[in-house]
């Protein structure tokens, strides 16, 4: 089970060493659905899963951010994986979770949660299983944050990189967020 | 004279003549030209050369002299100069000697040589100084040369013989000027001498020239002219002629041709060639008239087997077509018939060759073009010969009439050019048939183009008839034979035009006649000919040989047809004899008619065989006929197929329909005959569908009881409905009589008894007819002893009964009753009457012991206890009259030993005892008083209430009676006439009585039917009632049931819906769960290695987790199912429980509906009883009634006796006549007093309804018993009028 390095994720999908990158993104993922499609997170990154609680709207924050919850004394910004995506929003089910992510920038932990429509399971993905993102999404740059694609039975995992899914302003902008709560 | 020259003898002599004139002038003027020429020479050689010598000779000198005097100057000493002026000398000199020697060379005249020699020493002795100033001047120069000066007296001096010797030269030199000017004035005298002459001579030859060219002009004008004319001349003869010819072609005259010698002999080839052109046309047109001519006579010529082109190879073409045809058909005729004759012969007509004139025409015309080019070229030829010298093309050039000759020449030759090539076009056209072609008039002028005109007028003219006939030919050829042409054409064409006419007439004759014979051979008169007499030549041959043929055909026809007919008889052996020639085909197709023929029969034989035996997939074998046999075989097969196929499915249907199953209609499609057998069927399908909805609705109707219902035959065909018809009037037969019967039956039920029916009816009606005379007999026997007894009963007498033997069954039972009836109802009537009138009398009889029943009890108790209560009150009366009597006022009835109104009477007896006993006293002092007759006696007593109106009533009786008795004479008289009327008035009620008697006798039958069948009413409804009873508790208990079932469902429900949330709950800890596993599975990997076993644990739960879900899942969905069930129960359970309490609700409703039907029925019932019960009393009262009647109106007798007695008795009162007046103002008081009385009476007069009866039969024992002393008033005693039941009544 080798842990995905996290310097190694951003290098991996713009230099495209094809042959490397199953070996490289092979582990453990969580794996949520968003509508009918399935994604996946390194599951290091996965800090904890939560039921759905009250979310504290932040006034004049950008729209996928639902706000801040208090997680155990704790504040963390909650994003909105749907709006994020540009997908239609709905209204949250009884299926609907937070995954509680974190990773660290320049040795601060960043945490924030993820609204997510359903969360499945905890899937290993071998490295055969694994593809690199099709140049055609790469169009722009803008679909960075894909690491790769997962294929587990007939399913497709969009294997996500979920430093990059926020820009790094965004991400300053959560953790401003935090911050300020905190 | 002139016009018989040739016009080319007249222009060679023109031209001649013109030649001549031109000659003499030519040579005039060379003459003259001559003598010119020699003056020009001398002028030219001789004068001018001697003049340009002269003139040369003086240049020389003045040059010379210029250099002389240049040498001599002392101012010119340069040497230049100087040698300048030597070289100027030295070319003087030159110049000077030239000048001699030409004119020293040229001829001299005499005086010139004169001069001359004069001249020559002058011009010597001039040369000679001027050479010898050169020379000294040349000393000079040497002189000056070697160095003298100017002023040098050498110098000096050789100046001054230079002078000298200069002016020596210019002596010489004028001298031999003057000469040489004397020399040139001579030569220019010869000169102009020289012209002088020439010009004279110039002058005479131009006069001689012009002289001649008049001449030659007169002469040439002349000889043009009558040239001219001439041509012309020739050119109208030719226009007259080609006039004439079209003039002569439009009238027809073909033959007509352009006279050859009226024209000059140069153009007789022209006229020549128009009449070959007409020739070569016509010739053919007359070939064709010719042959048409011949045909139409029907002498058919040969066929033309010339070559034409064009237009005429098309008449050609179409008269061999008409030949063709015309001896094809004579030749097809005559061949036929020869074939049919001897078998097959062929002839064949030959045709001679026919020459064509054509080529003549093109070699005239050919010949004529070329006499005229040949002409032409003669012409130019003798122009050209004589233009051959120098002179041609000045003559050509040359201006005036000559030209306008030349041109006209030209001109002529050109028009003729034209002429002859248009000639040429039209010949060529005309021989290549082109008949179309016309010259071009336009390009000709003058009266070439009518030349030309003329031509295409004449083609027109010869070839407008000519196309008429063509196509009329071409026509008949093709068999279309046209109307006669009935425009009118001249000459030859009028010949065509009738011979054209000839032939339709001869082939619509022909055509006609074949046609007539054909028709007639059609019409079967075969020994029709054409009569061949009518027709000529070919057409004669052609009806012979069509008369010869068709008999021959015939002939030979009647003997096959002889075999045929046997065939056709069915004699399919009859023989045949062999024909000859090819007539064996005859033979051989009969013989295979034959053959088929029996084989077909053979054929038919078995296909009908295996008909007859019901074999109908038997078909014939096609295969082994031929041709048409085996396609009539085949068609025998289809048209099997296409009969029986149909048939079978018709056979079905009408098998089914002879089921009675009605099958669907057959929307297949047929044709023709199937079809309509189809339509048919379907038509009977629904026929009978029709039939059997008609017999159903009448079925429906008669069980509806709508017997006027029939069925609408109309809607009916053929025999369905005649069917329909039958029904309707077997209905109208059944029905009549039934409604008959009905009416009668009803009107019998109505009790309106008809009379006997006489209408005369066949069995069962007429049973029905007797049973209803035979009911109607025995009910009208019925009602006469009903009317009898009713009769009787008004007359009381109550023992008559109807004759029970009279009637018949239940007639006769109904009478047995009525009378047991009567008997029952007069026995305890007479008891009870026996005992009415005991009472009455006041012989208060024993109480009755006998037993009765119902009503009778009744009446016997009631009559006993009017027995007891009479007894009581009459001791009680005794005793109070014995007191009375005896004077004990104060004694008293007992009132309560008496009940109801007898008490209240024995009461009403005591008050009244005690009221009246107080004033009577006094009242009877007044009364005493008043019984002296003394009715002036008044009570005076102070009284009140009853007394002091029985004072008042003793005062105003008194006084009324002393008011009334005055008048009572008069009342007595009106109390007379009363009475009158009352015993009217009683003799009426006592006839509405006896009419009430048998009203009530048959409302009492029918009554007694009404009651039986209420009660049957009632028992139904009572079983009704507990029926619905029934169905009401069971709907309730339903109701109840379905409530519980709905708790129940609700309960289900409500538990379902627990269970949900427990589920919901589960869902919620499996979902924790889950997200636990997933924690717990991040915390795993988070640890590495180590958290591997955790992993693991992890993973079980989330399937544990997982797992739970969907059992709760699973639990959730058959409890969703379950609840979708119960919820559909609940509304399945609502549904049912509104049904129920529906029919509880109707139920109910049904049960009081039954229960009030129960009720009415037993009111009804119990109210039938009592109208019974009411009718007997009513009876009774009636019977009393008419009792009462007669007795009112014996009472009203007496009463008028008794008003008369009053009279008498009113006369013994003394009467206070004052008071008269008085006391009729108390009269209403008098009626006040009256009134108690009445008042008394009513209480008994207005009983409850039932004892009315009583109250009157008690009323009658007083009545009985005191009716002598007590005369009560018909009022009194029956308030009729009072009495609200009679009233009702």
């Amino acid at each position: 089970m080798p842990e995905p390095v996290k310097d190694s994720n951003k290098t991996d999908t713009t230099s495209g060493e094809v042959p490397n990158i199953g070996q490289q993104l092979a582990g453990k993922y969580m794996t949520f659905k968003l509508a009918s499609e399935e994604y996946g997170l390194a599951i290091l990154r996965v800090r904890e899963i939560i039921g759905l609680m009250d979310i504290t709207r932040v006034p004049r924050t950008k729209e996928f951010i639902r706000g801040v919850i208090n997680l155990r004394g704790k504040v963390i910004p909650v994003v909105d994986l749907r709006m994020k995506f540009n997908m239609p929003s709905t209204e949250s089910t009884d299926q609907t979770v937070i995954i509680v992510v974190q990773w660290l920038v320049s040795n601060n932990a960043t945490t924030m949660g993820i609204l997510v429509d359903e969360v499945l399971e905890v899937l290993n993905i071998a490295a055969e299983q694994i593809e690199p993102p099709p140049e055609l999404y790469s169009r722009n740059g803008e679909t960075d944050f894909i690491l790769g694609i997962g294929k587990a039975d007939k399913r497709v995992i969009c294997l996500l990189d979920i430093e990059q899914v926020l820009s790094k302003d965004e991400t300053m902008h959560l953790r401003s967020l935090e911050a300020s709560e905190a | 004279m002139l016009n018989d020259i040739k016009t080319s003898t007249k222009l060679l002599f023109g031209f001649g003549l013109a030649i001549a004139v031109t000659l003499i002038i030519g040579i005039v003027g060379r003459q003259a030209l001559v003598t010119a020429s020699e003056h020009m020479d001398d002028i030219g050689k001789n004068r001018m050369p001697s003049l340009y010598g002269v003139q040369e000779m003086i240049a020389g000198q003045l040059h010379v002299a210029a250099g002389q005097r240049g040498l001599v100057n002392r101012r010119m000493m340069e040497h230049g100069v100087r040698q300048g002026n030597y070289d100027e000398i030295a070319t003087g000199l030159r110049q000077a000697a030239d000048g001699r020697k030409v004119y020293e060379a040229l001829p001299m005249a005499p005086e010139e040589q004169r001069i001359w020699s004069s001249f020559v020493p002058r011009w010597d002795e001039w040369q000679r100084n001027v050479q010898s100033t050169v020379d000294i001047e040349k000393e000079k120069d040497a002189l000056l040369s070697s160095g003298a000066k100017g002023d040098d007296p050498r110098v000096t001096q050789i100046d001054d013989k230079a002078m000298e010797f200069m002016s020596r030269a210019r002596d010489a030199r004028s001298e031999s000027n003057k000469a040489l000017a004397d020399i040139a004035r001579l030569n220019n005298d010869f000169g102009k001498t020289a012209v002088q002459q020439s010009e004279a001579a110039a002058s005479k030859n131009i006069s001689v020239m012009l002289t001649a060219m008049f001449i030659g002009s007169m002469i040439a004008a002349v000889v043009g002219l009558s040239i001219a004319r001439s041509i012309k001349n020739a050119l109208d003869a030719l226009h007259r002629e080609a006039t004439r010819l079209a003039q002569a072609a439009v009238a027809g005259q073909l033959a007509t041709r352009a006279d050859v010698m009226v024209v000059p002999a140069e153009f007789r080839g022209i006229v020549q060639g128009v009449n070959d052109t007409l020739d070569a046309v016509i010739n053919p047109l007359n070939v064709a008239a010719d042959y048409v001519d011949k045909i139409s006579k029907g002498d058919i010529p040969p066929k033309i087997t010339d070559t034409y082109n064009g237009d005429f190879n098309v008449i050609k073409g179409n008269l061999n077509k008409c030949i063709d045809s015309l001896s094809g058909l004579l030749g097809t005729m005559s061949t036929m018939y020869e074939a049919q004759r001897a078998g097959d012969i062929e002839a064949y007509v030959d045709v001679t060759q026919f020459q064509g004139a054509y080529r003549q025409l093109a070699q005239g015309v050919n010949d004529g073009v070329k006499s005229i080019i040949d002409n032409t070229l003669t012409i130019l030829d003798t122009v050209s010969s004589y233009s051959e010298g120098d002179f041609t093309p000045v003559m050509r050039r040359l201006p005036g009439k000559q030209v306008v000759a030349n041109e006209r020449m030209d001109k002529l030759r050109q028009n003729l050019m034209a002429l002859v090539a248009d000639a040429k076009v039209l010949s060529i056209a005309a021989v290549e048939g082109k008949l179309a072609v016309r010259a071009d008039a336009s390009k000709h002028q003058g009266d070439y183009r009518k030349i030309v005109q003329g031509v295409n007028e004449t083609l027109d003219a010869v070839i407008g008839p000519l196309n008429v006939a063509a196509n009329y030919v071409d026509r008949i050829s093709k068999g279309e034979v046209p109307a006669k042409i009935t425009d009118n054409y001249n000459g030859d064409f009028n010949v065509i035009k009738n011979n054209l006419n000839q032939l339709v007439n001869n082939l619509n004759q022909l055509v006609d006649d074949m046609g007539v014979m054909s028709k007639q051979h059609d019409a079967g008169d075969i020994d029709v000919k054409i009569p061949e007499e009518r027709f000529e030549g070919a057409y004669r041959v052609m009806a012979k040989g069509v008369n010869d043929m068709v008999f021959g055909h015939i002939a030979v026809k009647k003997k096959a047809m002889a075999c045929l007919a046997e065939f056709a008889a069915g004699n399919f052996d009859a023989p045949l004899e062999k024909f000859p020639g090819k007539k064996v085909f005859i033979n051989e197709n009969i013989e295979l008619l034959r053959r088929n023929s029996k084989a077909l029969v053979t054929d038919a034989i078995m296909l009908s065989k295996a008909a007859v035996e019901g074999k109908l997939a038997t078909r014939a074998d096609a295969s082994k006929h031929q041709g048409d046999f085996r396609k009539i075989v085949q068609g025998v097969n289809e048209t099997l197929d296409a009969v029986i196929g149909p048939l079978n499915v018709s056979a079905d249907y009408v098998d089914k329909i002879s089921k009675g199953s009605i099958p669907a209609k057959i929307t297949d499609t047929y044709n023709g005959d199937f079809n309509t057998i189809k339509n048919n069927l379907n038509q009977c399908i629904d026929a009978v569908n029709n039939m059997v909805a008609d017999a159903g609705l009448l079925a429906k109707a008669a069980v509806e009881g709508k017997l006027a219902t029939r069925a609408d035959a109309s809607k009916h065909q053929g025999d369905y409905r005649k069917i329909v018809q039958g029904v309707n009037e077997t209905l109208d037969a059944v029905i009549g009589p039934l409604n008959v019967s009905a009416d009668y039956v009803d009107k019998i039920s109505k009790g309106n008894i008809p009379e006997r029916i006489t209408d005369t009816y066949n069995g069962d009606f007429n049973t029905i007819k007797n049973n209803l005379n035979k009911c109607i007999d025995a009910v009208n026997r019925m009602a006469g002893d009903a009317t009898m007894l009713a009769k009787a009963a008004v007359e009381g007498k109550l023992a008559t009964r109807a004759d029970a033997t009279k009637h018949e069954g239940d007639f006769r039972k109904i009478v047995q009753g009525v009378n047991e009836t009567l008997d029952a109802v007069i026995g305890p009537l007479n008891v009870s009457a026996d005992y009415v009138d005991k009472i009455s009398r006041g012989n208060i009889p024993p109480k009755i012991t006998d037993s009765y029943n119902g009503d009778f009890n009744t009446i016997k108790n009631n009559l006993n206890r009017c027995v007891d209560a009479v007894n009581s009150l009459v001791a009680d009366t005794e005793t109070l009259v014995r007191a009375s009597i005896e004077g004990k006022l104060s004694t008293r009835a007992d009132a309560s030993k008496h009940e109801g109104d007898y008490r209240r009477i024995v009461d009403g007896v005591n008050k009244t005892l005690d009221a009246v006993i107080a004033p009577v006293m006094e009242a009877a002092g007044a009364l005493e008083t008043l019984a002296r007759y003394d009715l002036r006696a008044r009570v005076t007593g102070d009284y009140q209430g009853d007394h002091a109106r029985i004072k008042d009533a003793l005062n105003g009786t008194a006084k009324a009676l002393q008011d009334a008795l005055s008048q009572v004479a008069d009342a007595v008289e009106q109390v007379s006439e009363a009475s009158q009327q009352i015993a009217g008035s009683s003799q009426a009620v006592s006839q509405g009585a006896s009419e009430q008697a048998s009203s009530l006798e048959e409302t009492s039958s029918s009554l007694e039917e009404m009651a039986g069948m209420t009660k049957q009413n009632a028992d139904n409804t009572i079983q009704a009632r507990s029926l619905a009873q029934t169905t009401k508790e069971a709907a309730e208990k339903g109701g109840t049931a379905m409530i519980r079932m709905t708790d129940a469902m609700e309960k289900i429900r409500a538990a379902s819906q627990g269970t949900a949330d427990i589920i919901k709950d589960i869902n919620e800890i499996a979902f924790q769960t889950n997200l636990l596993a997933l924690n717990a599975a991040v915390e795993a990997a988070r640890a590495g290695d180590a958290g591997r076993g955790f992993a693991v644990v992890a993973e079980e739960v989330r399937n544990l987790a997982l797992r739970s879900k969907e059992a709760a899942k699973k639990t959730e969905d058959l409890i969703k199912v379950a609840v979708g069930h119960a919820e559909n129960g609940r509304v399945i359970t609502n549904e049912v429980a509104g049904s129920l309490t529906e029919i509880v609700t109707a139920a109910a409703k049904v049960n009081d509906i039954v229960s009030e039907i129960a009720v009415a029925s037993q009111e009804q019932s119990r109210g039938i009883e009592q109208v019974n019960t009411a009718v007997a009393e009513m009876d009774k009262v009636v019977q009393t009634a008419a009792s009462n009647a007669e007795e009112s109106s014996s009472a009203a007798e007496e009463l008028a006796s008794q008003s008369e007695e009053l009279s008498s008795l009113v006369q013994r009162f003394e009467l206070d006549r004052d008071n008269r007046t008085a006391s009729r103002r108390h009269a209403p008081a008098a009626k006040e007093a009256a009134s108690p009385r009445r008042a008394a009476m009513h209480p008994a007069t207005i009983p409850p309804p039932r004892r009315g009866a009583v109250i009157v039969n008690r009323a009658k024992r007083p009545n009985g018993a005191n009716g002598t002393t007590h005369k009560p008033s018909p009022e009194d005693l029956i308030p009729l009028e009072k009495d609200p039941e009679f009233q009702d009544f």
